[in-house]
C-alpha cells in the first residue's frame, strides 16, 4: 500500500533513572523510530512541545541524531539537583520529548505528529554499585508500563532497546543477552549485537491484533547464570486496507402501512469491513453514503441514515459493521400508494484500493390506510342502575372502547371520533336523552373512550332506545366513516340521585363494595385486596372498575375527572410509602392506597394477631 | 435518633439511617382567650360531647429537607415532609 504515512514511534513514552555523579558521556536510554522503507534514515532530535525557553535541564543532555541514543552531555553535579525548585524532594522528573524527522532541521519545535516524551528520574545519590544492584534492576527498568504500538503493514524493524545503557557498566563482569519468546510463533526477535527487540516482518492487524512476548534476560557470572522474564504487550494499529463486503443481502423489503410518521425507521442493511473505525479523530474507514434516485418525490421523503458499532469477527479480531436503515423525512399521507426502489451508494473513502463502494437496494411499498370499523353496528347492554353525580353530572358508566381497525398501530397521521345523532329532526325530549352517552379521546390516543356521561337521562322512561353514529375522521385527508352503536337499557327501575363519592375514599373493603362511586361499571366500587409485604404495584385499593383503574394509566375518562381513578391520574405528591408511576398516579404502594379527591395516602393497617408464647404452651402443657 | 428505614413503618426494604425529630410538650403558655373559653365551655359540658374542638398541641411548623435514600433493589425513594425542623403550638 503506498500510503505515505512517515516515521513514527511505537511508544509514546520512554522512562529511565539518572544519577549525581554520572558522568558525561553516559548512555542513558535509546529511542527507536519504525521505518516506512529500507532507505528511509530517521534523524532524530530532542524538540519543545511550546515555542517557550526550553527548560534548562535539556542542554545536559544529547541524543544521536542518526542512532537515537541519549547521552549525558555533562558529569551531573549536586549542585544541578540543587539547582530545581522546591529542593525538598530527594528525587526530581526530567522531562523532554524527541522528534524524528526523514531529514536534517534547525527547527526545535515538535513536528505535528506525536513526540514521546522521555521522562527521566534524577536521583539526589550516586548511582548503586555492583554489590548493591539487584539483578531484575539490571535486565529490566522496573516499571515501564509503555507497550509498544506498530502499525500494520509497514516494514520491520528495530522497535525497543532491551538493554539498560544507563546501567551497562555497573556490573563489568556480568555478561548479560536478551531473547525472547512467545507462545505461538510471532515475527519478533532480539539483535543478539545491539540487544534491540526486532519486528521481523510486517504486520497484519485482521491476523492478529496484538502479541504477548516473554522477554528473557540471562545474567552469567563467573559462577552462576541468572534468568530473569518479563512480559511485554505488543500492539498492532489498524489502517484501512480492507474493502468493505457485504455478508449475504445487498436489497432489504420494506412494507410502511399504518406507522407513517415523521422519523420512522425501516429496514437494515448491514455493510462490514475487517478494519476499525476510530471514534475519535476518524483518521481513516471514513464511510460517505450517496442516495443514487434522482426522483425528486423520493428525496423529500426518505432518508437514508446509518450507525456503525464494532464486534469480534471470527479468531476474535475486531471489525466494523456499519447498519444502515431508511428514515421517513415526513408524515406519508394515509392515501399514498406506491412502490420504488432506492439505490444507497456506500463508498469507504480512504480505502486505497479500486473496490472501496457498495451498492445496497431498499425496495419500498407503500400501503394505503384503510379507516373502517371491522363491525357495522356495535350494540352495548347498559343497566338504568345509576346514579347522576350532582356536580360535574360525569358517571363512566358504560365505559366501552372504540378503535377502528389496527388503530392501536397507527402513527404519523391522527384520526378524531365523534359521537353524533342519526336522527337529526328527533324531538328535544328525544335529543336529551342523547347526552347520556358522550366520547372521549386523549389528545396522543388513536382510539377513543364512550363513557355515560348524564346517568339522569338514562332513568328517564322514554329514554329507551340510544342510537348514536360514531363519526371518525383523518385529520389530513378528512376522510371519515362510522358506525352505529346502539345501547340497550334493561329496565330495573333507577335509584334516587344522590351525589357519587369516589370509589378511591374507602379504605376498607367493606365500605367499598357497599359503595355506589363514581365511574363504577356495574354501579358497586371494586375491592382489590393485596397481599405483598412492603411497596407493591398490588397494593389494596377500591376503585370503580378493576379492569381499567388501578392499571397504572390514566386514561381518556379517567382524565375528564380527578375522583375516577385518583390511583392513576394523581399529580399530588402521595404520602406514605410508595413508587411514583412514570408520568401520573402511584406505580406501587404500602399497604392500602386510599385517596381523597387528589390527595393519596398509602399505609399499612396493623392488624394484631394474637401471639401465641412460650408461656401460653407451658400453660397447655401443665393443664394437660 | 438514627432510625433504619424499616423502623418508619413505610414499607421501603433499605438499611439507610435517618435523623428523625419530632414535637412533643404541653401547649399551655401560648394559650389564648380562644383556647381558655373552648376549655371552660367544655369543662361545663356546655359543647356536644361528640363535636369538642381540640387544644392547641405541639406540632412541627417546619419540616427537615427532603431525604433520599436507596433500597435494597437499588431503587431510590425521596420522602418529604418526613421530620421536624421548628415546632408550635398551633
Amino acid at each position: 500500500l503506498d500510503g505515505v504515512t512517515g516515521l513514527y514511534f511505537s511508544q509514546n513514552e520512554y522512562i529511565e533513572t539518572v544519577y549525581v555523579g554520572q558522568p558525561a558521556g553516559t548512555p542513558v536510554l535509546q529511542v527507536h523510530a519504525m521505518r516506512d522503507g529500507d532507505t528511509e534514515r530517521p534523524h532524530f532530535y530532542l524538540c519543545s512541545m511550546n515555542s517557550r525557553r526550553r527548560p534548562a535541564h535539556v542542554s545536559w543532555f544529547r541524543l544521536d541524531i542518526s542512532t537515537g541514543v541519549l547521552s549525558l552531555n555533562k558529569t551531573l553535579e549536586e549542585s544541578d539537583f540543587a539547582s530545581f525548585y522546591p529542593s525538598s524532594q530527594s528525587v526530581k522528573k526530567l522531562s523532554m520529548h524527541v522528534m524524528a524527522l526523514p531529514g536534517f532541521t534547525k527547527n526545535s519545535l515538535c513536528n505535528s505528529r506525536s513526540c514521546p516524551r522521555i521522562n527521566l528520574e534524577f536521583v539526589n545519590a550516586t548511582m548503586p554499585q555492583c554489590g548493591q544492584t539487584d539483578l531484575k534492576e539490571l535486565c529490566f527498568p522496573h516499571k515501564d508500563t509503555s507497550n509498544p504500538h506498530i502499525t500494520e503493514n509497514r516494514f520491520p524493524g528495530a522497535l525497543r532497546q532491551l538493554r539498560r545503557l544507563s546501567r551497562f557498566n555497573v556490573c563489568p563482569n556480568y555478561t548479560i543477552s536478551y531473547n525472547v519468546e512467545t507462545e505461538t510463533p510471532a515475527p519478533f526477535a532480539v539483535n543478539e549485537t545491539t540487544a534491540e527487540l526486532v519486528v521481523t516482518a510486517m504486520l497484519d492487524r485482521e491476523e492478529s491484533e496484538s502479541y504477548r512476548l516473554l522477554l528473557v534476560c540471562t545474567v552469567r557470572t563467573e559462577t552462576v547464570i541468572t534468568k530473569v522474564e518479563t512480559s511485554l504487550d505488543i500492539f498492532v494499529d489498524d489502517e484501512d486496507d480492507n474493502a468493505p463486503y457485504l455478508n449475504g443481502t445487498d436489497t432489504a423489503d420494506i412494507v410502511i402501512s399504518f406507522n407513517r410518521t415523521v422519523g420512522g425507521s425501516f429496514g437494515t442493511l448491514s455493510v462490514f469491513d475487517r478494519d476499525l473505525t476510530p471514534i475519535i479523530g476518524r483518521s481513516h474507514n471514513k464511510y460517505v453514503g450517496t442516495l443514487l434516485n434522482t426522483d425528486p418525490w423520493a428525496k423529500e421523503t426518505f432518508d437514508i441514515k446509518s450507525t456503525f458499532r464494532e464486534r469480534k469477527a471470527q479468531g476474535g479480531i475486531r471489525e466494523t459493521v456499519h447498519d444502515y436503515y431508511l428514515v421517513l423525512k415526513r408524515n406519508l399521507n394515509v392515501m399514498e400508494n406506491r412502490t420504488l426502489q432506492l439505490d444507497y451508494l456506500v463508498n469507504d473513502t480512504t480505502y486505497p484500493g479500486l473496490e472501496g463502494t457498495v451498492l445496497l437496494h431498499f425496495n419500498i411499498t407503500i400501503l394505503p390506510v384503510h379507516i373502517q370499523f371491522s363491525n357495522i353496528t356495535h350494540i352495548f347492554p347498559l343497566t338504568r342502575r345509576a346514579s347522576s353525580y350532582a356536580q360535574a353530572g360525569l358517571l363512566s358508566y358504560l365505559r366501552k372502547l372504540l378503535c377502528v381497525e389496527n388503530c392501536q398501530q397507527f402513527d404519523g397521521f391522527r384520526v378524531t371520533y365523534r359521537l353524533e345523532v342519526p336522527d337529526k329532526n328527533a324531538s328535544a325530549d328525544a335529543q336529551s336523552c342523547h347526552a347520556a352517552v358522550r366520547i372521549a379521546q386523549a389528545p396522543d390516543e388513536m382510539w377513543a373512550l364512550l363513557y355515560v356521561n348524564d346517568s339522569e337521562a338514562l332513568r328517564r322512561p322514554e329514554c329507551q332506545d340510544l342510537q348514536y353514529l360514531v363519526v371518525v375522521k383523518e385529520e389530513h385527508t378528512q376522510l371519515e366513516t362510522s358506525t352505529q352503536i346502539q345501547i340497550i337499557l334493561d329496565n330495573e327501575a333507577g335509584q334516587e340521585s344522590q351525589p357519587l363519592l369516589s370509589c378511591a375514599e374507602n379504605r376498607r373493603r367493606g365500605d367499598c363494595e357497599s359503595a355506589r362511586g363514581l365511574g363504577t361499571t356495574t354501579g358497586r366500587c371494586q375491592w382489590r385486596q393485596g397481599y405483598d409485604k412492603g411497596i407493591s404495584e398490588n397494593y389494596s385499593t377500591c376503585s370503580p372498575d378493576l379492569r381499567t383503574c388501578p392499571d397504572g394509566f390514566c386514561d381518556a375518562v379517567e382524565s375528564k375527572d380527578a375522583s375516577i381513578c385518583p390511583q392513576d391520574c394523581t399529580k399530588k405528591p402521595v404520602i406514605g410509602g410508595h413508587e411514583r408511576g412514570l408520568r401520573n398516579g402511584i406505580q406501587a404502594g404500602h399497604g392500602t392506597c386510599y385517596c381523597y379527591t387528589e390527595k393519596c395516602f398509602c399505609e399499612k393497617e396493623d392488624i394484631k394477631e394474637t401471639i401465641c408464647d412460650d408461656m401460653c404452651k407451658t400453660i397447655i402443657a401443665t393443664a394437660l | 435518633g438514627a432510625r433504619r428505614g424499616k423502623d418508619l413503618g413505610l414499607g421501603y426494604r433499605s438499611s439507610e439511617e435517618m435523623i428523625f425529630r419530632y414535637c412533643s410538650g404541653p401547649c399551655r403558655k401560648s394559650q389564648t382567650n380562644y383556647d381558655k373559653i373552648l376549655y371552660n365551655l367544655a369543662n361545663n359540658r356546655k359543647l356536644p360531647p361528640k363535636d369538642t374542638p381540640s387544644q392547641a398541641c405541639c406540632r412541627p411548623t417546619a419540616f427537615d429537607d427532603d431525604l433520599s435514600f436507596l433500597d435494597d433493589n437499588l431503587v431510590y425513594h425521596t420522602v418529604r415532609k418526613h421530620s421536624a425542623r421548628k415546632c408550635g403550638c398551633v
